[in-house]
C-alpha cells in the first residue's frame, strides 16, 4: 500500500487557494497530518476520499491515479468526516449495518457479526438499539469511528477524530488504531492535537496555508527544534517582557514569579536552561521560526 | 456494472428512514383513514348513502387508487425533494459517499427506496378495497384491475413526480422552492390543464379514463399504456438527469456519456410517443373534417334501398360482411350512387347484378358512377372487411362535448362508440357497419328498410340483433324482420339471457354472466314479474297514448366504456336501438341503479308509514322504482352544473324507452332538419313529463329558448346558429307547434286523432305532403300556413296576469271553489297558455326520495287556452277542493320564467259571485302599471347599477372567478352560498317584471355598490314611493332561531326637499311593494337608490314605483 500525492492544488471558487502544490508520500501505518485550523487538512482529506476533485495534481494509490480509479479506491476506504453529528433516522446498529453493506459485506450473518464486533470495540454495544441521533457527542464520534473501520478498509482517513472524546475514550481510540496499524493499512489522521500524533504515528506531515512544511517521522520533526526550547524562572514583571519576545508554551506560577518554557532561535540576556523538546515544542517552534507565523499564545 | 446489492442496500435504508419520518406517517395515516372511511361507507355501504358507483366493475380499486394517487403525488414531492436536501444537511452522508458505489446505484437506490414505501401504501389501500368489496359489496371482483391499476395509475405518476422533484431539487437546490414549484405544477394540472392538449399534462391520471369493463377491459389499452408509459419514461429521464447532476464525483469513467445516451434515448422515445399521440389525434380530426366537408356536399339521393340481406362473419379483430341490397331509382336526382360505410371497413368487391363494377371511396362515402348503374332497380352486393373507425362517428357533435369526460361521479369511463373484439362486438347504426344511402343530411333521419341478417361468430357467444332469431348452426344465427326498421344494431358477447313473454311482447334481459347480484333483490318475484311489467307498460302507454310497436324488447348490458351522444334533432340516442335498450354495465354507477340503496329507501319508507308489507311487496316496489327511474321517467340527481356544452333535456334519460314508441317507429321524409318529426317527438315526450317547479330560479331551457327567439324566427336561427346549440329551440318550438294545433279541436280529441295517425303510419317513410295534409285534417286548421308561420315568423305573445281571486261558492248543494283571474295578451301574436291547478292540501311525502313511480301519482289537471293578440280575457275554474296552487305555462310567449305560480288571494267566503268555467273575453283592460303609476323595473333604461367590483379579499376574487364562468348564461340563479361581488341579474317568478321577471343581487357591502332607479316625472306633485322587495326562502340554510329574520334594505329617496334615508324591514311575511313614504317631486327627474348595506348576506334590487296622489 502506498499513497503518493503529486503537485496537488486546490483552488476554491472564491479564489481561495486551499492547497498549493502539495507533495506527499504515505506508507502503511499511521500518518499524522498536523496543521493549524484552515491549513488545508480537511481539503486534502476530502480529496483523498474522493469527495473533492483537485484543481490540479494527482493522487496515486498503489501507483493508480485516484481520479481514474475511484471505484477501487473507494472500496478500500474508511472515512470519518470532521463533522459527524446528523444522522438519518436509523438505529445505531442499523447505521453500522448500512455502512457494512456499503463496504461490501454482503452476507447478512457476516455483516451482523462485524457490526456487533465493532460496537463492542467502540463501546456502543449497550446502546445498539438507540437511534443514532440520540447518542451523546462522544458516542456519535465513536460510532463514526466504527463506521470508518467496518469492512476492513485498507485506507482509513479520519478527520479530527478525537475532538469531543474524553481522555479514556481517546486512549481507547488510539489503541484501536494502533492495533490496526499492525496490518498493511494506511491510517491518515488529521489533527491539531499534537499528542495524538506523538503517541501513535510513525510518519507525519505539517501543513500550513496549503503547503507542506515538513514531512517525516515525528522524531525528525522534534529534532528540528532541538536546542531551541528553553526553561526559565521569571518574575511577574519579566513575564510580560519575555512573552512579548518569545512564544511561551507553559507557565507555572510559583513564589514570586513563573516557571516558564518557551521556544526561541537563540536567547540573549535571559538566564535559561535548555530543554529536551517534545512534539508540541517542535510544532510551536516550527510555526514561529520556520513558517514565520506570528501566533499569539497568550 | 451495476451492483444490485448496492441499490437494494440504499433502497432498504432509504425506505426505512422514510417509514420512520413523521411527515410520511402523518400524511399516510390521514389518507389511509380517509380511504378506509370511504371504503366502509362508500364501497361497503354500511350506513346510508353508499357511493353510487360502488357496483361498477373495478370501481373499488379504481376509486381507491384515484384518491390515493392525488395524495401520494403530494407526499412524493415532499419526500423526494427531501432526499437531496437531506443529503446536504446530514454530514454523516459523506461517510457513505466515499463508499464504493456508482452514482447511478445511489440514486436508483434512493428512488427504489421511496417507491418501496409507496408500493406498501398502495398495497394497503388495495387490500382494504378488496376486503370491503368482499365484505359488503355484491359486485364481482375483477382481479386483473388490482394489478393493472397500480401499474397504470400509481407507478407512472410516482416515477414522474419523483424524477421531476429530484431533478428540480438538483437544479434549484432549495427545498422550499422545489415544493412550491412541484405542488404548483400538480395544482395546475389538476385545476387548469385537465385533459387539454391531448391530456398530456394529466400526470395524476385524474382526467384519463381508467374504468375497466368486465366485457371489454380498458378502452383502447394501447393508447392508455402509451399515455402512461410517457410519464414513466419521462420520470426515468429525470432520474437519470438527477444522476447526472448528483453532487458526488462519479465512480466510472464512462458514466456520463452512458447516462447522456440513456437520457437522450428516453427523451427521444417520449417525443416519439407524444408525436404518435399527436398524429393519431390530428389524423382523427382530419378525418372528421373531411367527413363534415363531404357531408355538406351531399345532395338528395335518387335511389332507395328496398331491402338488405346481410351476412356477417365475426373475426377476432374484424368483421367480414357481405351486404346484398335491393336498390331502386326513385327520382332523377344525382344519378351516381353514393353510400355511407364506416371508413374502417375496407370494401373488397362491389357487384351490380352479379357483375363487378368499379367504385371510389373517400372517407366514409362510397361512390359508384352513374354509367355503371342500371336505370331502374338492381341488386348491389358489397363485400367488406375491417373494423370501425370511431373517429368517423358523431362528426356533427361539438368537439367540446366530445372532450368532456364521461365522469361517473367521480371516476372516468371511456367514450367508445363501437366494439369489435374476439369476445365482444357492439355495433349501432351510427357506426355505419352496414351501408346506407348518402342522402342529404342522412344522419338526421334514416329511412325504414327491411333487413335479413345472418351472423357467424365463435362458439359460446350470444348474438343479439333486431328480428326473429333462428339458430342455423353452431355459433351461426339468422335474424328476420317482418317490419322495415330505420336502425339496426348488432351485439355479440358471452351473455346470460332471461326471457319472458308479456302480452305478445317478448322481454329479454341480457347481462354479463358475473353480474348476477341483482337477483338477490328479486327472489320472491318469479311469477309476478310479467304482471309488474305489464302494469308499468300499460301505465306508460296510457300516458303516452300509443302502444309498443315491436314484438321484442331487450335490455342488453353493454360495456361501461360505451358512450352515446344526444343530438339536437332527436331525443333518441344510440343507447336505444329498435327493440332494445343498451344499458350500461352494472347500471353505470347512478343513484337509481344501486339496488342496495333503493331497497334501503323502500324499507325506510315502510318503517315510516307503519304499513305491513310483505317481502314480496317490498321487492315489487324496488323493481318498480328501478324500472321506472331507468326506462320510464328518468330523472337525474343534479348536484353539479350541467355537463359542458351538452344539451340538457328535462325529464330525459339516455335509456328511456320513449324513442322505441316514436323515433324508431315513425318518420316523415323531410328535407333538411326533420323539424316535423322533432316537433312531434317533443310534443309526445311532454305527455310523459310532469312540469316540475324550478325552485332555484334561473332560466329553464325553455326560457333560454325564449331569449334566443326574441328577434329570430326558427328558420333564421337554423341558418344563423350552429345547429349544435339549437336542440332546446327545436324542442320548445316543436311542442309549441302541436300545442297550437290542439286548441281548436280540444285536447283529447286532437290527441286521439294524432295517436291514430302515429299508429297508422308506423314503419312507413311518410311523405311530408301527406303528413301535412293529415295534420290539417285532424286539427281542422290550415296546417301548411301554421307551419310556415311557425317556421318563418318571430312574432310572439306576451301575457299579463292579474292575481287570482278565490271564492267559496255554492253549486247546488255542494260547496265549491271558484277561481277567477284576468289575462291579457299584449304581444303581437296569438299565444297559448296552459294552467295547472292543484287542489287540496299537500300530501305527505317527506324526504328527498319520495317514490315517484307509484301508480297513484297525482295527475296534473292541465288546461290549455289560446289567447288572441291584444285581447284581455277572464278565466274561471271551478274546483271541488280549496286550491293549493295554480301554475301557468306560457310556452314561447315573451314571459320569463315561462312556468310560474300565480298569486292566490285569500279565499273569500260568503260572497255572492256569479261563477263560470273557461275563458271569456273581458272588457276590462289589464295593465302593467296604473294610470297614476310610474314603474321603473330593473329591466328598464332608468335602472343603473354601480359596482364597486373590486375584490377585496382572496375569497372575493375566487367568487368572482367562479361567477365569471357562468357569465354567458345571461340570467343566473341565486347562489345561497357564494353571493356575487358585483350586481348580477337573476330571474324567477318571485321577482317583479312586466314579462321578464328578474332582479339583480349582490352580496352585502359597505355602501359603495348601489343601484339607482331614475324616472322622468311628467307632473309635479306629491307621490307615494314604493320599492319591490321579493321574498326569498332559503332552502338550504335552516337557522332555526332566526328562520324569519328581519332583513333591512337601505333606500335613499331623492325628492325636492333633499334626500331621505329609508330603512325598510322585510321578512317572510312582509315583502312585495314596500312603502318608502310620500314625497313632493317637481316635474322632471326623480330617483331612488338602494345601497348594498344590509344586515342580510345579500341585497336584491328589483323595481320602484311612484304613485301620484
Amino acid at each position: 500500500m502506498k499513497i503518493q500525492i503529486n503537485d496537488l492544488s486546490q483552488v476554491y471558487k472564491n479564489d481561495f487557494r486551499a492547497l498549493n502544490k502539495v507533495n506527499l508520500e504515505i506508507n502503511p501505518g499511521m500518518f499524522g497530518l498536523l496543521g493549524p485550523n484552515g491549513a488545508g487538512k480537511s481539503t486534502l482529506m476530502r480529496i483523498l476520499v474522493t469527495l473533492l476533485r483537485p484543481t490540479h495534481g494527482e493522487v496515486m494509490v498503489n501507483d493508480m491515479p485516484l481520479s481514474k480509479n475511484r471505484a477501487e479506491v473507494r472500496s478500500m476506504l474508511g472515512y470519518l468526516p470532521q463533522d459527524f453529528r446528523f444522522f438519518a433516522k436509523l438505529r445505531t446498529w442499523e447505521f453500522l449495518d448500512y455502512a457494512a453493506s456499503m463496504a461490501g459485506i454482503k452476507g447478512k450473518k457476516d455483516r451482523l457479526a462485524a457490526v456487533d464486533e465493532l460496537l463492542e470495540q467502540v463501546g456502543l454495544f449497550d446502546v445498539r438499539n438507540r437511534y443514532a441521533n440520540k447518542l451523546s457527542g462522544g458516542m456519535k464520534r465513536r460510532l463514526g469511528i466504527a463506521q470508518a473501520l467496518i469492512g476492513d478498509p485498507k485506507i482509513i482517513v479520519v478527520d479530527e477524530p478525537t475532538t469531543g472524546l474524553d481522555p479514556e475514550e481517546r486512549i481507547r481510540f488510539r489503541n484501536i488504531l494502533s492495533n490496526l496499524s499492525q496490518k498493511e493499512v494506511i491510517i491518515i489522521l488529521s489533527t491539531h492535537i499534537v499528542g495524538d500524533i506523538s503517541s501513535t504515528c510513525r510518519q507525519m506531515a505539517l501543513l500550513n496555508r496549503g503547503q507542506v512544511h515538513f514531512q517525516g517521522s515525528p522524531e525528525e520533526f522534534i529534532n528540528q527544534s532541538a536546542g531551541h526550547v528553553f526553561k526559565a524562572s521569571v518574575s511577574f514583571e519579566q513575564m510580560k517582557l519575555i512573552s512579548e519576545q518569545y512564544p511561551v508554551i507553559t507557565s507555572v506560577p510559583g513564589a514570586g514569579g513563573y516557571e516558564i518554557e518557551f521556544v526561541a532561535n537563540e536567547v540573549n540576556g535571559w538566564e535559561t536552561t535548555a530543554v529536551e523538546p517534545n512534539l508540541e515544542h517542535a510544532y510551536v517552534y516550527f510555526m514561529e521560526y520556520v513558517a514565520n507565523e506570528k501566533f499569539q499564545y497568550q | 456494472m451495476i451492483s444490485f446489492f448496492n441499490i437494494s442496500t440504499v433502497a432498504r435504508f432509504e425506505s426505512k428512514t422514510l417509514f420512520r419520518s413523521w411527515f410520511f406517517r402523518i400524511f399516510s395515516i390521514i389518507i389511509l383513514a380517509f380511504i378506509l372511511m370511504f371504503n366502509i361507507f362508500g364501497i361497503a355501504a354500511v350506513a346510508d348513502g353508499g357511493w353510487q358507483g360502488r357496483v361498477l366493475p373495478s370501481a373499488a380499486p379504481y376509486f381507491n387508487l384515484w384518491l390515493l394517487n392525488i395524495a401520494q403525488a403530494v407526499i412524493a414531492v415532499f419526500l423526494s425533494a427531501d432526499f437531496l436536501g437531506r443529503d446536504k444537511k446530514l454530514d454523516t452522508t459523506e461517510a457513505f459517499y466515499v463508499r464504493s458505489m456508482t452514482n447511478t446505484e445511489y440514486v436508483l437506490g434512493k428512488t427504489f427506496g421511496v417507491l418501496k414505501v409507496f408500493v406498501v401504501l398502495n398495497a394497503i389501500v388495495l387490500l382494504s378495497a378488496l376486503v370491503f368489496m368482499l365484505i359488503g359489496n355484491e359486485a364481482p371482483i375483477d382481479w386483473i384491475s388490482y394489478i393493472a391499476y397500480p401499474l397504470l395509475i400509481s407507478m407512472p405518476t410516482l416515477v414522474f413526480i419523483l424524477g421531476l422533484s429530484f431533478f428540480t431539487m438538483t437544479l434549484i437546490r432549495n427545498q422550499a422552492v422545489t415544493f412550491v414549484l412541484l405542488l404548483g405544477f400538480i395544482a395546475l394540472s389538476l385545476f387548469y390543464l385537465g385533459n387539454r392538449y391531448l391530456g398530456l399534462f394529466d400526470v395524476l391520471g385524474f382526467f384519463t379514463p381508467f374504468m375497466r369493463s368486465d366485457f371489454t377491459g380498458f378502452q383502447d389499452v394501447f393508447h392508455l399504456v402509451q399515455h402512461r408509459l410517457l410519464y414513466f419514461l419521462l420520470g426515468t429521464f429525470f432520474i437519470l438527469a438527477t444522476i447526472w447532476r448528483l453532487p458526488r464525483l462519479e465512480q466510472q469513467k464512462f458514466n456520463k456519456p452512458i447516462l447522456l445516451t440513456g437520457m437522450f434515448t428516453l427523451l427521444g422515445v417520449s417525443a416519439l410517443l407524444t408525436g404518435k399521440l399527436y398524429i393519431n389525434d390530428s389524423e382523427g380530426s382530419a378525418l372528421q373534417d373531411k367527413i363534415v366537408a363531404l357531408n355538406k356536399q351531399l345532395k338528395p339521393s335518387a335511389y332507395q334501398i328496398v331491402a338488405y340481406e346481410m351476412e356477417l362473419r365475426h373475426h377476432p379483430t374484424a368483421i367480414e360482411c357481405k351486404a346484398e341490397m335491393q336498390i331502386s331509382k326513385v327520382n332523377d336526382g344525382d344519378s351516381s350512387l353514393k353510400l355511407v360505410l364506416n371508413p374502417g371497413l375496407k370494401v373488397d368487391l362491389c357487384l351490380i347484378n352479379a357483375k363487378q363494377v368499379s367504385f371510389k371511396r373517400d372517407a366514409h362515402i362510397l361512390t359508384i358512377q352513374a354509367n355503371d348503374l342500371p336505370t331502374d332497380s338492381f341488386e348491389l352486393e358489397l363485400q367488406y372487411k375491417g373494423t370501425i373507425t370511431d373517429e368517423a362517428l358523431y362528426v356533427d357533435v361539438d368537439e367540446e362535448v366530445k372532450l368532456a369526460e364521461n365522469r361517473l361521479d367521480p371516476l372516468l369511463a371511456g367514450k367508445q362508440y363501437s366494439f369489435i373484439q374476439d369476445d365482444y362486438v357492439l355495433l349501432t347504426r351510427e357506426s355505419a357497419w352496414y351501408p346506407v344511402l348518402a342522402d342529404k343530411q342522412y344522419w338526421t333521419s334514416y329511412p325504414f328498410t327491411h333487413m335479413k341478417l345472418s351472423v357467424q361468430t365463435f362458439p359460446g357467444l350470444d348474438v343479439i340483433a333486431q328480428g326473429k332469431k333462428d339458430s342455423l348452426d353452431i355459433a351461426s344465427y339468422r335474424f328476420i324482420n317482418d317490419k322495415p326498421l330505420n336502425a339496426y344494431s348488432l351485439i355479440i358477447g358471452d351473455y346470460e339471457h332471461h326471457s319472458i313473454r308479456v302480452d305478445s311482447v317478448e322481454f329479454n334481459l341480457y347481462h354479463h354472466k358475473r353480474h348476477v347480484a341483482y337477483k338477490e333483490y328479486f327472489t320472491e318475484l318469479n311469477d309476478t314479474i310479467p304482471h309488474i311489467i305489464k302494469n308499468i307498460k300499460d301505465d306508460f302507454e296510457r300516458k303516452l297514448g300509443v302502444d309498443y310497436p315491436f314484438e321484442r324488447f331487450s335490455v342488453v348490458e353493454t360495456p361501461i366504456n360505451f358512450y352515446t351522444y344526444i343530438r339536437n334533432w332527436s331525443l333518441a340516442t344510440e343507447s336505444v336501438m329498435p327493440e332494445m335498450v343498451l344499458f350500461p354495465e352494472s347500471g353505470g354507477g347512478t343513484w337509481q341503479n344501486d339496488l342496495h340503496s333503493i331497497r334501503r329507501r323502500v324499507d325506510r319508507r315502510k318503517e315510516r308509514s307503519n304499513e305491513e308489507q310483505s317481502e314480496k311487496e317490498l321487492q315489487v316496489e324496488v323493481l318498480k322504482d328501478y324500472l321506472g327511474s331507468n326506462f320510464i321517467r328518468p330523472s337525474r340527481f343534479f348536484f353539479g352544473r350541467r355537463q359542458a356544452a351538452e344539451r340538457h333535456v328535462e325529464n330525459w334519460g339516455r335509456h328511456q324507452v320513449f324513442p322505441l314508441y316514436f323515433t324508431y317507429a315513425n318518420r316523415v321524409e323531410e328535407e333538411g332538419y326533420p323539424l316535423l318529426t322533432i316537433a312531434m317527438e317533443n310534443y309526445l315526450h311532454q305527455r310523459l313529463s310532469e312540469t316540475r317547479r324550478r325552485d332555484f330560479g334561473g332560466l329553464s331551457s325553455n326560457d333560454e329558448v325564449i331569449l334566443k327567439l326574441r328577434e329570430n324566427s326558427l328558420k333564421e336561427l337554423i341558418e344563423k346558429e350552429d345547429v349544435n346549440t339549437l336542440g332546446n329551440v327545436f324542442a320548445s318550438k316543436g311542442s309549441q307547434l302541436f300545442s297550437n294545433l290542439k286548441v281548436d279541436v280540444g285536447l283529447t280529441d286532437f290527441d286521439k286523432k294524432l295517436d291514430k295517425v302515429i299508429r297508422d303510419t308506423r314503419f312507413q317513410n311518410q311523405r311530408v305532403e301527406d303528413f301535412k295534409r293529415l295534420m290539417s285534417q285532424i286539427s281542422r286548421t290550415d296546417f301548411m300556413a301554421l307551419y310556415d308561420n311557425w317556421l318563418n315568423e318571430s312574432y310572439k305573445a306576451a301575457f299579463l296576469f292579474s292575481s287570482v281571486d278565490v271564492f267559496e261558492v255554492k253549486d247546488g248543494n255542494r260547496v265549491r271553489y271558484f277561481l277567477n283571474l284576468r289575462v291579457a295578451n299584449k304581444g303581437n301574436a296569438d299565444g297559448i297558455l296552459s294552467f295547472t291547478v292543484r287542489e287540496g292540501m299537500q300530501q305527505s311525502g317527506r324526504g328527498r326520495f319520495r317514490s315517484r313511480f307509484q301508480m297513484n301519482t297525482e295527475e296534473g289537471n292541465e288546461q290549455s287556452y289560446q289567447l288572441k293578440a291584444g285581447q284581455t280575457y277572464e278565466l274561471g275554474f271551478l274546483l271541488d277542493e280549496e286550491p293549493r296552487d295554480i301554475t301557468v305555462n306560457t310556452f314561447l310567449a315573451a314571459n320569463i320564467p315561462s312556468a310560474q305560480n300565480l298569486t292566490l288571494n285569500a279565499v273569500k267566503r260568503n260572497t255572492k259571485v256569479s261563477f263560470f268555467e273557461g275563458l271569456r273575453p273581458s272588457a276590462k283592460t289589464l295593465r302593467y302599471a296604473a294610470a297614476s303609476e310610474v314603474i321603473v323595473d330593473n329591466e328598464d333604461s332608468g335602472f343603473t347599477i354601480v359596482n364597486t367590483g373590486e375584490s377585496r379579499t382572496v375569497k372575493d376574487w375566487w367568487v368572482a372567478m367562479q361567477n365569471k364562468e357562468e357569465e354567458d348564461e345571461s340570467y343566473g340563479m341565486m347562489h345561497f352560498w357564494n353571493h356575487p361581488v358585483s350586481w348580477k341579474p337573476i330571474v324567477g317568478e318571485q321577482f317583479f317584471g312586466e314579462y321578464l321577471k328578474s332582479a339583480v343581487y349582490k352580496r352585502k357591502g359597505i355602501g359603495e355598490g348601489y343601484v339607482n332607479w331614475k324616472v322622468e316625472l311628467k307632473e309635479a306633485g306629491r307621490y307615494d314611493v314604493y320599492a319591490y322587495v321579493p321574498r326569498i326562502v332559503q332552502r338550504f340554510r335552516r337557522r332555526r332561531n332566526s328562520e324569519n329574520k328581519e332583513t333591512n334594505y337601505n333606500f335613499v329617496v331623492d325628492h325636492d326637499d333633499g334626500e331621505e334615508q329609508v330603512k325598510v324591514m322585510t321578512n317572510n311575511d312582509n315583502y312585495g311593494w314596500m312603502y318608502l313614504g310620500e314625497y313632493y317631486f317637481s316635474e322632471g327627474q326623480a330617483s331612488v337608490k338602494l345601497s348594498d348595506v344590509t344586515n342580510s348576506d345579500y341585497v336584491i334590487a328589483d323595481a320602484v314605483k311612484w304613485i301620484k296622489k
